[in-house]
């Protein structure tokens, strides 16, 4: 039957360079961007606190996982020291503010930094690495940083870490979740925003490059060990910015924050997101991030009365077994699943798109 | 002096089985195992539980090895077969989705709390004018005959030399009539046994607990300093860490153990990335 043949051609293949790379393609697309802008401006009016600080948790996770994902998913650089760059970026901050009182901008920017320059050295390694070599690189990194930290704090702070003020950017006080809130989402989609545009500019490409085949790139004449030095630099110094709002945000810092848990967390927001994909670090980013409330909700509902312990340990079983399925079954994550309802909603009520796009 | 001695070869025994378990792994299906340290408690675990619950150590510690055997099976047969042959990083995070569960289940089953491997014996040995711990000599004891047994499997028998042949051309070995999956399978279940047995011998001189995961952190990075892909390299990498574990603990802190190791590990990845005894064809570099 030609039918099957045609099907799976699709309709919006796009004609020009300029379309292949435009972020956003078609006024369908436009008006869901419109939409969701509209709908995440006027959510704190329809939550409450507590959900407004979830969804702060959200946001900041959002951060992390897009910067992750960039390295993991896009590069190809498996990086279990995503905590420790969360850390660093914490610790960074929180000693600047305790030491010299400087102002809040200053002490993010510090915190870039210090993860730019530490994921320097991880990266000016990682040129000689491979990728298995690279994840066990930073795993060690993660235990180094943190028993560093953990000796930071026993030998100079107080038992319980750094107490950070709330911050202020001069005209705004960030006091409120709200507007914690508003602050962060600006951020986030800065983020959001950056590495779209980095995915399609020729940085993003030599990454893929890189990632999908080192030997292949660098004879096509991509610099592949330029193109890792900077993922690394790029992705470490936007993790620990996020771990500085976050330290902000929550409003201590202590080395007890960054454990390994943590850093597993963020490869399970990636790899149920949807490797490779920024709307995937989305996507995972707010699953993983309300999964154990929502998990934490049911069994209230039930009635269950389950101990704190056993309930810490139920959570480390589903971000397990999540990550194990998606790995197997689902390898390109929620993203993919969006895409495929999508697609099968626009093109409703056939079951397939025809080759001419008519079913648009 | 003689207890110190005896300290670091008993650690040295239980890094080097864990990490020949990890690099018997790698060699034959290319997957780098994290959860090393997590297998490893776990089985110790079991085994504490065992003779908690009234049962001899003679008869929880073949138990505690066949449930070893078990769960590598468990964990090829559901997991590993699947992802033969896809990009080593899917492997890599898989491991690290099954230590997540593992650990949880750790919490759930067993409480996470701190507890031992008693084996049910005295305090203190006297050796002539020394006195040495039991529960140390027992560990070094059976960590290496562990490791000599391993070793004998890997190089002279056949199952050896069918993960050897593995290890070296999957391909090759496929043709020549080889079951890369039962080979493939074995290697998982030896694999985990080794870490298991670690486990028990862990707890039987110190303890078990979530925390002491970590010694899956020090097996592998006698694995990366030895080379991933050499057993030989492995079990002498281990003496290092070993050596500058129980130092640092001994003179400055045990906290920090893991600084000494860490350093050396970032030295060797500097100038000697595939590892002391590592191939360097192993090692494509870009």
């Amino acid at each position: 039957m030609a039918r099957a043949h045609s099907a799976r051609i699709p309709s919006s293949l796009p004609t020009s360079m300029g379309r292949t790379l435009a972020l956003r393609r078609g006024r369908a697309q436009w008006t869901c961007v419109v939409l969701a802008a509209i709908a995440l401006l006027l959510l704190p009016r329809f939550l409450s606190t507590f959900w407004i600080h979830l969804a702060n948790g959200c946001l900041i996770a959002i951060m992390g996982a897009v910067a992750l994902n960039l390295l993991t998913g896009n590069a190809r650089l498996v990086s279990l020291g995503q905590a420790a760059f969360l850390g660093i970026g914490a610790f960074a901050a929180g000693l600047l503010q305790r030491a010299y009182n400087v102002p809040f901008p200053v002490a993010l920017a510090a915190a870039a930094i210090a993860g730019g320059l530490v994921g320097f050295v991880i990266g000016l390694l990682s040129m000689r690495l491979r990728a298995l070599y690279v994840a066990v690189t930073t795993l060690v990194l993660h235990f180094a940083v943190t028993t560093f930290f953990s000796f930071v704090q026993a030998v100079f702070l107080d038992s319980s870490g750094i107490i950070l003020p709330l911050p202020s950017l001069g005209f705004l006080e960030l006091q409120t979740p709200t507007q914690w809130y508003y602050f962060l989402l600006a951020i986030a989609t800065v983020i959001v925003l950056g590495a779209l545009n980095l995915l399609r500019s020729f940085i993003g490409r030599r990454w893929i490059a890189a990632g999908e085949h080192d030997v292949a790139a660098e004879a096509l004449g991509v610099p592949v060990r330029w193109a890792k030095l900077s993922v690394f630099v790029v992705t470490s110094s936007t993790t620990a910015f996020a771990g500085a709002l976050s330290a902000y945000y929550v409003g201590t810092v202590s080395f007890e924050s960054y454990h390994f848990g943590l850093a597993i967390s963020y490869l399970a927001m990636i790899i149920v997101g949807g490797v490779g994909s920024v709307l995937g670090s989305i996507l995972g980013a707010v699953f993983i991030t309300l999964l154990p409330y929502v998990l934490d909700h049911i069994f209230l509902l039930l009635d269950l009365r389950i101990r704190a312990n056993v309930l810490a340990g139920i959570h480390q079983i589903t971000f397990g077994a999540l990550i194990v399925a998606f790995l197997l079954f689902e390898p390109r994550g929620l993203a993919e699943v969006w895409r495929r309802v999508s697609s099968a909603l626009a093109d409703w009520p056939f079951r397939y798109r025809s080759a001419s796009g008519s079913a648009r | 002096m003689a207890s110190f001695v005896l300290t670091v070869v008993a650690t040295w025994g239980i890094y080097a089985l864990l990490g020949m378990g990890i690099v018997l792994v790698y060699r034959t299906s290319r997957i780098l195992n994290i959860a090393g340290g997590e297998l490893a408690i776990f089985i110790g675990y079991v085994v504490a539980i065992a003779i908690e619950s009234g049962l001899p150590f003679p008869i929880a510690v073949p138990l505690g090895m066949g449930a070893a055997m078990a769960l590598g099976l468990a964990i090829f047969w559901f997991t590993i077969r699947r992802v033969m042959g896809e990009p080593p990083h899917v492997g890599l995070m898989l491991t690290v989705g099954i230590a997540t569960i593992l650990n949880g289940l750790m919490i759930i089953l067993f409480g996470g709390g701190m507890t031992a491997v008693p084996a049910g014996l005295p305090a203190f040995t006297s050796l002539g004018s020394v006195r040495l711990p039991t529960p140390d000599i027992v560990a070094a004891i059976g960590a290496w005959l562990s490791i000599a047994a391993i070793a004998i499997m890997y190089h002279l028998t056949n199952l050896g030399l069918q993960m050897r042949a593995v290890a070296e051309r999957v391909m090759l070995s496929a043709q020549r009539g080889l079951n890369v999956d039962r080979t493939v399978a074995l290697s998982w279940v030896i694999g985990v046994l080794a870490a298991g047995l670690a486990g028990m011998l862990h707890g039987e001189r110190s303890y078990v607990a979530l925390s002491a995961t970590v010694i899956g952190i020090s097996a592998l990075i006698a694995c990366l300093i030895g080379g991933m892909d050499s057993l030989k390299g492995v079990v002498l990498a281990a003496f290092i860490v070993a050596l500058t574990e129980s130092v640092t603990a001994l003179y400055i802190d045990p906290r920090y153990v893991l600084i000494a190791p860490v350093t050396i590990l970032l030295v060797i990845l500097i100038i000697r990335p595939w590892g002391l005894f590592g191939t360097v064809e192993e090692f494509r570099r870009v």
